[in-house]
């Protein structure tokens, strides 16, 4: 495996597009860039030709991977991609990797070899998805408190709610709402005074 | 020799972005259009409202209701 340069504040993102998460994608994206850090995804890379091949290439970018595995009943793309990661961290120790499920001690079975990956457990909750993630980023400089990230996370959803409710089901996951999200949130921590 | 490889278990300490290298990385123009900058002062409000210390009177309301319970 070649080594690429990576960055240091790029999380690739590996989570289902599907209806009912919604909520958790929405407070997936938007709190990582509360945190001060890039989200990045799949909705970025076009389709066509070596398409998997420009995947790979922004998997390799990042620092950090997180990969959500609550929705792997008929869809392989999430825990392909988890393996994917995996297989980068094996060649450059220092990616690091987040699993999260919405059930405790479920990957023990679904996928034993991630055994010691211990998942962040989120239940279907955004709060409690922020929560988990809260506790495991931590800022260097003007630490967030968690009343600020609920906050935050409860006014982002409420202020992008119009804008999703008037797209059909799966539009969400487009790449200008995942844009969009990231615009709308990296703006207003700003204009908050909760990002530089 | 190889380091051993991070998990989930070990928190991550990092310098935040600021809100304009997201941006960029994004591929977003810096400059916000007047579409986005509504829903903007929209999650803004929200978020001051959430935030909002109590007024006096109503710290004094609540306090008075625990003192009745009491």
């Amino acid at each position: 495996m070649r080594s690429t340069r990576f960055h240091a504040d790029w999380v690739f993102l590996n989570f289902p597009f599907d209806v009912r998460y919604r909520d958790l994608y929405v407070a997936l994206v938007s709190g990582l860039v509360l945190f001060g850090l890039k989200p990045k995804c799949v909705l970025e890379v076009s389709d066509g030709k070596a398409r998997l091949d420009r995947l790979i290439r922004l998997l390799e970018k990042c620092k950090y991977s997180i990969h959500d595995l609550s929705r792997t009943t008929g869809r392989h793309n999430m825990p392909f991609e988890l393996g994917l990661a995996r297989m980068l961290q094996h060649h450059r120790p220092s990616h690091q990797i987040f699993v999260l499920d919405d059930q405790p001690y479920r990957l023990d079975k679904t996928c034993s070899d991630m055994k010691a990956f211990d998942p962040l457990v989120h239940g279907n909750d955004p709060e409690s998805l922020l929560e988990a993630l809260e506790n495991k980023f931590h800022r260097s400089e003007r630490s967030l408190k968690w009343k600020q990230v609920k906050a935050f996370h409860g006014a982002v959803k409420q202020a992008l709610e119009p804008e999703l409710r008037d797209r059909k089901a799966h539009d969400p996951y487009s790449s200008t709402i995942f844009k969009s999200i990231i615009e709308v949130s990296a703006v207003a921590a700003e204009s908050i005074g909760l990002l530089r | 020799m190889k380091t051993k490889a991070k998990s989930n278990a070990e928190p991550v300490r990092f310098k935040p972005a600021s809100a304009a290298a997201i941006l960029k990385s994004a591929g977003i123009s810096p400059k916000v259009s007047r579409r986005t900058q509504v829903i903007v002062d929209r999650a803004v409000a929200h978020y001051r409202k959430a935030t909002a210390k109590p007024s006096g009177h109503a710290r004094k309301a609540t306090a008075a209701r625990g003192a009745k319970r009491r």
